[in-house]
């Protein structure tokens, strides 16, 4: 009878034990769950924050290289065409004012300004886009690329009408993503032709824009800098997302979905 | 463990009485469960030691109001909609079982080793859910100021510990009294840990 209480007892002692080992183990794993998580959170905000710094850096810095190019082009052109008239007006002879033809020679000085400015400010803002829609400014932009001989631009539609339905702001992004992937093209790629293209996919407006030239690394995709970024931050102000697939040597085919 | 034990209650009784004011609703039914608790505890020690008689009747009440402040305890920090009903339904099943228990198994003199073990079940299976709720939000460092956590972990520990007492308590009483002695000593232990914690989330409620 003594063994037997014996044994109850020290089963009880080990059942005992064994449940209070078993419950507090599993407030000890809950304990380094919860840190393992809140760890995990906190990398992934920190990860977050990172990322929206780079975009608001890359759009600020866009802003600059935008200012730069404005100020390069007004001082350029605009105030090199100034001071050549300056300088014919300055003159102040008959002989000097006229061409050989009899024509006035400030002239064609004062179409070149009108013409330069027109081209910055076109640069700045559109103009077609909010008369025409973006439709119509793609065929434009195409046509200036193709008559440059630069490289050769083919612009598809199959969306029909959801093209120009879209909102403002989107299209106005879409047409500066457009130009800094076309820019991209031609400095880096070594491409011929870019084909951009329109279509509705589950209900969604997308963008396809691709070339023909020597693509690169899928793992330098992110390390590309400021031209992806730039266009990250721009998709993102319009709820728009992209992706980019290249290998060397394949070109590059980025895909933007626009809208639901 | 005969005096520090039932003393040691006074130690969360005063920081729950003390922080009273900034005390969380849950909080303040664990203030009330460890009153409960004490009130019964005292009046079975001095029917016990005074009057030498069967205090057990007074365990039967314990265990149905224990288990009756753990669930509103345990509403307060699960609550939703969807097990409402079971939470209002629960202290009163528990209630027809205990009288059921009383009436047909273990009359109000004995240890009613069936209704205990059961009610530590219920309470484990509270607790769990609570750290599967707080598990669906992860809190970080910020889980320790939570009151609520160290509540359930009281409760948790102590019942994990002392399910099995309560399970062979009977049993144990009839072969040996002095390994149930023993025994009772480590659920004094369990049950000073449990006020520790008690102590330890009462003193995390600020205003």
């Amino acid at each position: 009878m003594q063994k037997i209480t014996d044994n109850i007892f020290l089963l009880v002692l080990f059942a005992m034990t064994g449940t209070f080992i078993l419950a507090t183990s599993f407030v000890f794993f809950f304990l380094r769950y919860q840190r393992r998580a809140q760890q995990q959170k906190e990398a992934m905000q920190k990860a977050e924050l990172e990322h929206s710094e780079n975009l608001l850096h890359a759009a600020l810095q866009s802003q600059e290289d935008e200012r730069r190019r404005i100020g390069r082009d007004l001082h350029d052109d605009v105030g090199a065409a100034l001071s050549n008239l300056r300088m014919v007006m300055g003159q102040g002879s008959k002989a000097a004012i006229e061409t050989d033809m009899g024509t006035p020679a400030y002239k064609p000085l004062i179409d070149n300004i009108i013409t330069t400015v027109r081209n910055i400010s076109h640069s700045l803002s559109p103009p077609g886009l909010e008369l025409f829609g973006l439709e119509h400014t793609l065929h434009e932009l195409c046509d200036t690329f193709n008559t440059s001989g630069v490289i050769r631009l083919s612009f598809i539609n199959d969306a029909g009408s959801r093209m120009d339905a879209m909102d403002k702001n989107a299209a106005l992004a879409v047409y500066r993503v457009l130009q800094e992937l076309i820019s991209n093209t031609i400095k880096h790629a070594e491409a011929k032709k870019i084909v951009i293209r329109f279509c509705i996919e589950n209900e969604r407006l997308v963008l396809v824009y691709s070339d023909d030239g020597k693509g690169f690394a899928a793992a330098a995709v992110k390390k590309t800098g400021m031209g992806l970024q730039n266009i990250e931050a721009r998709l993102s102000m319009v709820q728009a997302v992209f992706t980019v697939n290249t290998s060397p040597g394949n070109g590059i085919v980025v895909r933007i979905i626009l809208s639901k | 463990m005969g005096v520090i034990v039932p003393l040691s209650i006074l130690l969360p009784l005063f920081f729950g009485i003390y922080q009273y004011n900034a005390l969380t609703r849950p909080a303040r039914y664990i203030l009330l469960y460890l009153a409960v608790s004490g009130i019964i505890n005292l009046s079975a020690t001095i029917i016990g030691k005074f009057y030498h008689s069967n205090n057990l009747p007074l365990l039967h009440i314990l265990t149905v109001l224990e288990l009756y402040i753990f669930v509103l305890f345990y509403q307060q920090l699960l609550f939703s909609s969807r097990i409402l009903v079971m939470f209002r339904l629960l202290p009163l099943v528990f209630l027809a079982a205990c009288v059921f228990n009383a009436v047909f198994f273990q009359d109000i003199y004995t240890y009613n080793s069936y209704a205990r073990s059961l009610e530590a079940l219920i309470i484990m299976l509270l607790a769990i859910n609570y750290f599967a709720k707080i598990a669906a939000s992860p809190q970080g460092s910020k889980i320790y100021a939570l009151p609520g956590f160290w509540f359930n972990t009281a409760a948790f520990l102590y019942f994990s510990g002392a399910f099995m007492l309560f399970i062979f308590s009977n049993f144990i009483v009839r072969v040996s009294r002095y390994n149930f002695n023993i025994i009772w000593n480590i659920h004094a232990s369990l049950v000073l840990l449990m006020y520790v914690l008690f102590t330890i989330g009462f003193v995390k409620c600020k205003k």
